[in-house]
């Protein structure tokens, strides 16, 4: 019997599983005939050929006949595979917003063409790279005359008020989206305003206003939804509001502050001097050999994701600072670069298991098996800063199984010492030789070199055999 | 054609705000949504879509 995703079971009549590397959709009698009619329509059809909906064909009886599914089911449709998942609480803001703004835009087709997406969730917007794409075709309904947009809510919780919280108040959403699955409450996003922000767009009508709306419409008895369309609702309606949201959130900035690491790369000497040099290694490793799946983790700017990315399907670059990572979606996005996919990630506390019994959403370990880990200017924030002993680091590293590059900066680097600067050097374990000593119980050191700066080293280690570790 | 209910409860409010900011027609909609909720006289009927469902017996007072 088929296993459907541990994270596909909210909507009962259309379940996703994978098989064979391949992304599948089970549908019922119910779902199935919205698809049918869906799959006629020129906007459907449209909108899949641009890209922004996910390549879908429905899979003939004999192929479907091969899966064995529950009776309910009746067809399969089967999707283009995302290289790696990922989730809005790793996205930067221009992330969100894209993924806000191709919502509206396909809501916005299928009402013209008497459809619906029945859901608003951000979590059926992906990403290829910097490209965005829509993957919840089972989101889509038909749309019954006189009926509202019931996902209104959704879209504000999980989209619309994140947004807002950032490009108004800087209030970064990962946190709270990490937190609260469902989004944020209309109630919880108007404490975080303040009176004069009332003024500003969007926070009136869908802050205010529907808050107040809510706690004076909790004790009716009768369904909104029907009792709506008996007084006359129009499916204009929805159509004016998609129009004032899409105008609101297009308009929607958030310009990041500049951090320490915006401009790491060309303003400090010691980093300047080893740019070429570590350059030079990265890509020397990288075109060894292509590679499917490469991680960058603490990327800063992405120059190195860059370099990897010329040799790998997908490059997923890491970094904790978000200013950085929206420079790098916004530059990537530009190129329509669909070869890397920048994330907002602590690597200390990076996603966990979330969700229904911890299943719904992966953790990031979970998500891919990278064949290269590139760590550079890294292991001392870790280390130094975050106080994670560095035989743990070595070992989180080898627990992905695949190759590193990694750069250690000793106590001679500036900025090693600015770390040390104002606490107790406790890190009898961080030093070169304590290592490559941790680097040779799990890798074969391939290639070390030090760096012009005279205080960093960077170092290439493939993992040993696994008979090699137990010996 | 049926209405199609979502898996979540999309909040009475919410779906009010959308008649509410859809302009002239949309202010009529909720003034008679409102009549129907609140004032009862003269109130619409709410529309039964299904032969399963089943009129309320509201008891005469």
């Amino acid at each position: 019997m088929i296993q459907f995703d541990s994270g596909s079971f909210r909507d009962r009549t259309s379940r996703v599983f994978l098989r064979d590397n391949g992304v599948f959709r089970a549908l019922t009698a119910e779902s199935k005939a919205i698809w049918n009619k869906a799959a006629q329509s020129s906007f459907l059809q449209n909108l899949m050929a641009s890209g922004l909906i996910v390549e879908t064909e429905e899979l003939s009886a004999d192929q479907a006949s091969s899966f064995l599914l529950p009776a309910e089911f009746v067809a399969i449709l089967s999707h283009r595979r995302i290289p790696f998942v990922s989730y809005p609480y790793e996205w930067s803001f221009g992330m969100l917003r894209r993924a806000a703004l191709d919502h509206l835009q396909i809501l916005t087709e299928a009402v013209r063409s008497g459809f619906i997406l029945k859901d608003a969730s951000p979590y059926n917007v992906q990403f290829c790279g910097a490209q965005s794409v829509f993957i919840d075709l089972g989101s889509l309904i038909e749309l019954a005359p006189g009926e509202p947009w019931s996902a209104y809510r959704q879209f504000c919780e999980l989209m619309l008020f994140p947004l807002l919280l950032q490009s108004y108040r800087g209030v970064h959403f990962q946190p709270l989206l990490r937190a609260q699955l469902e989004g944020i409450s209309a109630k919880q996003f108007m404490q975080w305003m303040r009176w004069r922000d009332l003024f500003r767009p969007g926070v009136f009508v869908n802050g205010w206003l529907q808050s107040a709306l809510e706690r004076n419409t909790q004790s009716l008895s009768t369904s909104t939804v029907r009792d709506l369309r008996s007084s006359g609702f129009h499916t204009s309606m929805i159509e004016r509001m998609l129009q004032k949201l899409t105008r609101l959130v297009e308009k929607l900035k958030w310009t990041p502050a500049r951090t320490q690491w915006t401009a790491y790369d060309t303003t400090l000497p010691h980093v300047a001097d080893d740019l070429q040099a570590k350059s030079e290694f990265v890509a020397a490793v990288c075109r060894n050999k292509h590679r499917h799946l490469v991680w960058d983790l603490g990327c800063n700017d992405g120059r190195y994701s860059i370099i990897a990315a010329e040799h790998a399907d997908l490059v997923v670059a890491m970094d904790q600072d978000h200013a950085c990572i929206e420079h790098l979606y916004q530059t990537l996005a530009t190129k329509k670069q669909s070869t890397i996919l920048p994330l907002c990630v602590e690597l200390a506390n990076s996603s966990p298991a979330l969700g229904w019994r911890g299943r719904e959403r992966k953790r990031l370990e979970d998500r891919g098996r990278p064949e290269l880990v590139m760590c550079l200017g890294l292991i001392h924030h870790l280390v130094l800063a975050g106080n994670i002993p560095l035989p743990e680091v070595i070992d989180w590293l080898a627990s992905f199984g695949g190759e590193i590059i990694l750069e250690f900066p000793s106590k001679d680097d500036s900025m090693v010492k600015a770390l040390l600067r104002n606490k107790r050097d406790q890190y009898t374990d961080y030093s070169l030789e304590r290592l490559e000593a941790e680097l040779l119980k799990r890798f074969d050191i391939s290639s070390c070199r030090p760096l012009p700066s005279g205080a960093r080293t960077l170092f290439h280690a493939v993992p040993k055999t696994s008979s090699a570790v137990t010996e | 054609m049926n209405l199609t209910f979502a898996y979540f409860d999309p909040s009475a409010g919410s779906l009010l705000l959308q008649a509410l900011v859809g302009g002239f027609g949309g202010i009529v909609v909720v003034g008679r949504y409102l009549w129907t909720q609140y004032l009862g006289s003269g109130a619409t009927q709410p529309a039964l879509t299904s032969s399963h469902e089943i009129p309320v017996h509201i008891p005469s007072r």
